[in-house]
């Protein structure tokens, strides 16, 4: 067998080692990373405007309440920058051709108006866009005809509560023009304050000393004149729209505060109306404004530029106003229509929209353009078709939510306060439209009692959403605990049918959820009825104990479903895949990520509803399905960096620290002076140079920062701008391409810490700017060049474990063209699968397990070692040793670069209601395995009762719920019930947890006459007698609410599964299990197959209880993972690791016992050591180290203390 | 290992309350292991001092310094050249490493800026007990490895007390009883015999009771 890569043979047939991602959620992201990491070129299509999917609406995750947005932003950004990956934003599949291997693709990228090359994300366009509204935009001159204004015919005067009170502040300074003016005395009709002096055939003449600079007479004079001229307007050389702006947010900050309410008749509003959207509706008089109702386009501006909030929209048209809604935040606030889609988008590029954009419908307005200091605009541009060539497609459309107005009985869209969970997400989320805080949508008051009514559009097959949508019971019980911690004295009730958390750890967290108080009722509520002057809300339904309730909520939330957008099902039309009657990709149970058309793989929920973790998973292993039949090209179509030789700093040579104040637009500018920050900058000592680019973070300002390195031959670079999270990669791969090593760096975030959080005083902020930049300087002096040691990556990988996860993923880490080690502890391979009958679609697991056997053992690139056993491992990620033991007794070592751990899991069976003792009690297993042979005539009537959670969610057997038990159960009934129809079987459970498209399994099951009755350990609990002589069960059925009693034949328990011993083997690899022997992943959201240390990956049972169709997508997952290691020829180790320096070691393990990844150990030298290579850099040890002797690369207390000074001293 | 914790900060101000230049001295020996006086913990302390005496207005100069061990004089030494220039010595060694500072240095006041705890074991990291009182005369392997002194809250020899309620100690109920513990061992060892053998009386000279104790080890010297 060989570890080496497969290169390219060269007969140039190959397939294109590329692949075509539609869809920029979470999947997507995954599965463009995955494949882009492992050698594959990545396009990367997104119809929206930015990345990120639905994931980046959502506040937080569960069941661990990490931020969802934290979570996913360095995802985004890490998309954002691979060079391998090609971002189509805004953009959509047009035509797909050709066959797996070679397709050609047609995309199509929509005009977004930005160019996103140049675009620098400041978001200043979309500050100064004063449109709000979707206008009404008058119609287009007909051809030939030349564009003349509309006239008012119906006026409106709008007043205030007294007369406008005239302001002078921060007033333009109007005169005339001598040698435009056309004597027409239009400037002197139009002025209020008697400031123009003009007489027939006579040059009019402003008086200074009475003129407010309401601008009357510049709107007065006729536009073949223009003779007003404006001065001391800032900004008017870029446009009237910006100066307009720049008035008006000084305006704002003036009177802010100030309770003004009358018009100050600063006569923007006007000015816009007019010079900027060219339609002239407005008109200052007497008494307030004058509104031509009937020509007002309704774009919105007047009522945006107003500075004292005098005009409403209502106010100034006859016209029904339609708000331009932000449908990132779910229409719950609005939007411009330049617009970036979200604050942490990327791209963080605008696009305009076309239906409300002035410029786009009436050529007017262009304020944007003219602000942009990039020169980022352009409204001529138009939809443009690229063609690319790939090898495979991965559909990854997402999904979207159930329309709640289907049910109308809930009265969403009516009530104001019945909204949906996603618009709770948004209003939980900081970055929402009310910042976080829980406020009702009808009169923004704070809810007390919140009710969440789960299965809206799941589970109903009234409006053809027969499915369940597996993931709105957790969410739900999220968002009811996190409203709890937003505001404590919120009440939150969940109103539900069966509580379906059948993940990892989902019990535990809805079991806390009831610990912080949310109510869980058991009941499909009616009704909702809204009282018509509180805005409160009415909810009938009935109890468990068949009582008909009324009950009064604050706001209700309706947990709706998800489904496939239309869009979807169009999109999957023109690829030629098939799909279910709800929309959800087809797929076959044991290629659960190929669609029906080949080289064409699905992930996400477009394939049936799913959890973010196991949507990354199947992203995962659709990268790797997808890019398997790819290998042999892998690495032909990605461009590698190529970086100059690393320059050498004399430590003799004196510091010559170089400086960038970044104005990031106005950003920062508008409220720092950085041009005062860049001149106390070159007082630093050490400064040679110090500049303050406009944007430092664009494209000619990093060639231009690159060129500067060089020719002053600096050897610290500081700039101080925006956020290092997202921009200190960049600046730091800069300084590489300069020559400099990358550590000799550091960044203060200039705009986050200071013209964002302080724009009300500029003193200060700018002072701050000081301070920070003070301390960055410091820091960099303090810095040392820092290596990243390079080592070169054994391309083979161990699998530990032979059943259907350990097979899988050896064959596919073939398929890949990395060389395998299977390692099983029993004689044959096959694990747990062997067990089983039957696949949820009937056909015989025997059956497939052969041929995968078969596939397995006569593959080359693979070595199994069966009745082989783990003894000893060393190593780390890229260059792992693992001793085995063979069945010879000898051991083995294997080298390898990765590890893949699928030990699997078994069928628990405890002791309970005569399991093992009486042959009339089973488990599943076992009655699946009778049902193989029951030609017996004897179960003709055969009597059965099944009992679920027998031994699981139970804390004295298993305490965690094992997933698949359900569903088994509903097989195994409906196969018994298609063989025999007269045979009789009653399901006892506690929730039926038939998750996704099983529930309609479930229905079919319950329509065939399977009785499904529910019990409860505490509230219903089952008496169970089981001897020789017969079996008698008790409890109260609810739904008729009396105790019935059976006496079946059989009773089969649902007993769950339980891990494989694997202790031995997580102590050696140092990798985590959780309390009931399950491995634990590297982040419960974003790595569900990542152990926590590198290198190391898991898929099947051994992370949790799971069906084989799961396990085998884990597996593929697993691979695509490795495989971002394995296909690499070298790896560098992170600079930033931990370093003991033994002098001063007391060897008291603290840092031993503190490292999150058991890194740290006592070496034959009497002293604590680190491997570089394990180190994750987190600095935990270094902090804890009782003898300060542990130090992290640029973390050092010589950098904190040259920091902490630079800060203190003045 | 000898363990420790911290005096509380108020007691430690209010001991160098008089001075306004002190030497604050850890130990990379057994405190540095337990978390109270090695060079980790004299940066921290320092740094709280004369943030502490900063806010009341007065300042206080603090020379850190940690010795190897505070119990070898060769290492005491090494702080001889400049005690002088300071006031006070603070230590946050044990108490016999506190002592030979003073021993040493007969002119400058010694500070224990610890209290120091007993022999014992680490059971997980922030969690130690006592396992030794050093009584000079080890009779571990007649009691299963689990000393009767020392885990017995009565020190006794021949089997628990009344006051052993369910394996727990009458002292309190976090705490096993000893005897329990050894009888438990024993009979897991098979050495229940061990129990039931005649001991005589414990020699308590060797201990405590003796007085102040002293090893000669003539062979060394």
């Amino acid at each position: 067998m060989t570890g080496i890569l497969q290169t390219q043979s060269g007969n140039g047939e190959h397939p294109t080692a590329a692949v075509l991602v539609i869809g920029g959620g979470i999947s997507g992201m995954q599965s463009a990373l995955d494949l882009a990491n492992a050698g594959m070129k990545v396009y990367l299509v997104e119809s929206s405007p930015a990345i990120g999917g639905k994931m980046a609406q959502l506040d937080k995750t569960f069941p661990t309440n990490d931020c969802s947005m934290c979570i996913v932003s360095p995802k985004l950004v890490e998309v954002g920058r691979h060079r391998n990956i090609k971002l189509f934003t805004h953009s959509e599949v047009k035509s797909l051709t050709g066959d797996a291997g070679r397709f050609t693709a047609t995309l199509v990228r929509h005009a977004r108006y930005v160019d996103v090359g140049a675009c620098t994300g400041c978001g200043l366009c979309e500050i100064v866009c004063p449109v709000t509204q979707i206008s009404h935009f008058p119609a287009p001159p007909a051809e030939g005809e030349k564009k003349t204004r509309a006239r008012a015919k119906e006026k409106r005067i709008i007043r205030g509560p007294g007369l406008p009170q005239p302001t002078r502040s921060q007033k333009w300074n109007f005169s005339v023009d001598n040698s435009l003016c056309g004597m027409c005395g239009g400037c002197f009709k139009a002025c209020l304050h008697g400031a123009v002096s003009w007489e027939k055939k006579q040059v009019a003449v402003i008086d200074q000393e009475k003129c407010t600079g309401c601008g009357a007479c510049f709107v007065a004079c006729p536009e073949k004149f223009s003779a007003i001229a404006i001065g001391q307007a800032a900004d008017l050389e870029k446009s009237v729209g910006a100066a307009v702006h720049a008035r008006s947010q000084l305006l704002k900050k003036e009177f802010k505060g100030t309770g003004q309410r009358d018009c100050i008749r600063c006569g923007l509003c006007v000015i816009t109306c007019d010079k900027v959207m060219n339609i002239s509706a407005l008109k200052m008089v007497e008494e307030g404004i004058e509104a031509g109702v009937d020509i007002c386009q309704v774009c919105g501006a007047c009522v945006s530029v107003c500075p004292v909030n005098f005009l409403a929209i209502d106010q100034v048209t006859n016209k029904v106003p339609r708000p331009l809604l932000n449908s990132f935040n779910e229409g719950l606030n609005g939007r411009k229509p330049v617009n970036i889609f979200y604050p942490q988008a990327v791209p963080r590029v605008p696009v305009i929209d076309e239906e409300s954009c002035v410029r786009l419908n009436s050529g007017a307005c262009g304020t944007c353009a003219s602000i942009c200091g990039v020169g980022a605009i352009h409204y001529d541009h138009r939809e443009e078709e690229t063609e690319i060539a790939i090898g495979s497609v991965i559909f990854s459309p997402g999904i979207e939510v159930f329309d709640a107005r289907i049910r109308g009985e809930f009265g969403y869209g009516l009530y104001k306060n019945v909204v949906t969970s996603i618009e709770f997400e948004r209003l939980l989320s900081a970055s929402g439209p009310t910042s976080g805080t829980v406020a009702r949508p009808g009169d923004a008051k704070h809810p007390k009692k919140i009710a969440w009514i789960q299965c809206v559009g799941s589970r109903d097959h009234s409006c053809d959403r027969d499915y369940c949508s597996s993931v709105c019971c957790m969410y739900a019980t999220k968002e009811a605990f996190i409203a709890r911690e937003h505001d404590s004295s919120i009440e939150p009730t969940i109103f539900y049918i069966d509580m379906r958390s059948f993940g990892k750890n989902f019990d535990d967290y809805v079991t806390r959820a009831k610990d912080h108080k949310v109510r869980f009722v058991r009941a499909m509520v009616s009704r909702i009825f809204e009282d018509p002057i509180s805005g409160d809300l009415e909810l009938r339904y009935v109890d468990g104990s068949g009582a008909r309730k009324t009950e009064m909520f604050d706001m209700v939330v309706l947990s709706v479903g998800i489904q496939v957008p239309k869009a979807s099902k169009e999109l999957a039309g023109k690829l030629d895949i098939d799909l279910d009657r709800y929309g959800f990709v087809v797929t076959d149970c044991y290629r659960p990520l190929a669609t029906s058309r080949p080289g064409i793989f699905v992930s996400g929920a477009v394939k049936g509803p799913k959890d973010i973790p196991e949507t990354v998973c199947e992203a995962s292993a659709a990268a790797e399905a997808a890019s398997a039949s790819l290998a042999e090209a892998r690495g032909s179509l990605i461009t590698a960096e190529v970086l100059p030789p690393e320059r050498v700093i004399d430590p003799e040579e004196g510091l010559r620290i170089g400086v960038f104040i970044c104005h990031c637009g106005t950003n920062i500018a508008s409220v720092v002076d950085v041009e005062a920050v860049t001149e106390y900058a070159k007082t630093l000592p050490g400064v040679v140079y110090a500049e303050h680019p406009l944007y430092t973070c664009s494209q000619d300002s990093q060639e231009r920062m690159r060129e500067i390195i060089k020719d002053n031959r600096l050897n610290r670079v500081v700039t101080s701008a925006c956020s290092p999270t997202t921009h200190e990669p960049l600046f730091m791969s800069t300084l590489q391409q300069a020559g400099l090593n990358k550590y000799f760096f550091d960044m203060a975030n200039i705009r986050d810490q200071c013209s964002w959080v302080h724009p009300d005083d500029p003193v200060l902020a700018t002072e701050k700017a000081k301070r920070l930049t003070r301390m960055a300087v410091a820091n960099a002096t303090a810095g040392q060049p820092l290596a990243e040691q390079e080592f070169t990556v054994d391309a083979r990988l161990l699998v530990v474990g032979g059943g259907v996860a350990g097979m899988t993923a050896a064959l596919e880490a073939a398929r890949q063209g990395f060389g395998v080690f299977l390692v099983e502890r029993e004689g044959q391979l096959g694990g747990q699968l062997l067990q089983l009958q039957r696949s949820s679609d009937g056909r015989k697991f025997a059956d497939f397990l052969g041929g995968l056997k078969e596939k397995v053992l006569n593959n080359e690139l693979i070595k199994v070692f069966t009745s082989s056993e783990v003894v000893e491992q060393s190593g780390f990620v890229g260059s792992f040793e693992t001793e085995i033991v063979t069945p010879s007794g000898g051991t083995r070592t294997l080298k390898h670069g990765a590890i893949l751990v699928a030990t699997g899991a078994e069928e628990h069976r405890p002791e309970i209601h005569g399991l093992g003792t009486l042959n009339t009690v089973m488990t599943q297993t076992d009655f699946e395995a009778a049902l193989e042979n029951a030609t017996s005539k004897d179960w003709q009537h055969l009597r059965v009762v099944m009992l679920q959670c027998a031994g699981s969610r139970d804390v004295d057997h298993l305490p965690y719920c094992s997933r698949v038990c359900c569903n088994h159960a509903v097989k195994n009934a409906r196969r018994l019930k298609s063989m025999h129809p007269e045979a009789r079987i009653d399901v006892l459970y506690r929730d039926m947890r038939c998750y996704g498209l099983a529930e309609l399994d479930y229905s079919r099951a319950r329509r065939e006459g399977i009785n499904f009755v529910r019990y409860d350990p505490e509230e219903n609990p089952l008496q169970i007698t089981a001897e020789e002589a017969g079996i008698e069960i008790t409890v109260v059925d609810p739904s008729v609410r009396l105790p019935v009693r059976f006496h079946p034949d059989l009773l089969v328990l649902s007993t769950g599964m339980k891990p494989r011993d694997a202790e031995e083997l997580a102590s050696m690899l140092r990798v985590p299990r959780n309390s009931n022997g399950f491995f634990i992943e590297a982040h419960a959201k974003l790595r569900p197959v990542d152990l926590p240390s590198e290198g190391l990956f898991m898929a099947g049972t051994a992370h949790g209880p799971k069906s084989s169709t799961e396990s085998i997508t884990q597996a593929q997952a697993a691979v695509a993972r490795a495989a971002t290691l394995l296909s690499r020829d070298s790896m560098k180790m992170s600079a930033i690791v931990s370093v003991v320096d033994p002098t001063h070691c007391a060897v008291c393990l603290t840092c031993v016992r503190a490292c999150p990844y058991g890194v740290p150990f006592i070496n034959d030298q009497h002293s604590a050591e680190i491997n570089p290579a394990l180190c994750q850099g987190c600095g935990i040890c270094v902090a804890e180290c009782p003898a300060k002797t542990i130090h992290l690369g640029r973390y050092g207390d010589k950098n904190i203390r040259a920091k902490i000074e630079a800060y203190s001293a003045s | 290992m000898i363990t420790g914790t911290p005096k509380p900060i108020e007691e430690i101000m209010e001991m160098v309350e008089p001075y306004d230049n002190i030497i604050l001295a850890g130990c990379h020996g057994c405190v540095t292991v337990c978390r109270v006086g090695g060079e980790k913990e004299v940066q921290v302390l320092a740094s709280t001092l004369r943030l502490a005496r900063e806010a009341g207005g007065r300042t206080i100069k603090i020379r850190e310094v940690s010795l190897e061990r505070q119990c070898d004089p060769e290492y005491v030494e090494q702080m001889r050249p400049y005690v002088g220039d300071y006031q006070a010595v603070l230590s946050i060694a044990c108490g016999a490493g506190i002592q030979f500072l003073a021993e040493k240095f007969t002119t400058t006041p010694l500070l224990p800026g610890i209290n120091t705890g007993f022999l014992g074991v680490t059971e997980r990291q922030g969690e130690w007990s006592e396992r030794c009182q050093g009584c000079g005369d080890c009779v571990l392997h007649l009691t299963g490895g689990i000393c009767p002194v020392t885990r017995c809250a009565k020190s006794l020899f021949h089997g628990p007390c009344g006051g052993s309620v369910q394996g727990i100690c009458e002292v309190d109920k976090s705490v096993k009883c000893g005897w329990q513990l050894i009888i438990d061992r024993l009979k897991a060892l098979n050495q229940m015999e061990n129990y039931t053998k005649f001991k005589p009386f414990k020699g308590w000279s060797t201990a405590r009771d003796g007085g102040p104790r002293r090893i000669i080890r003539e062979d060394m010297i």
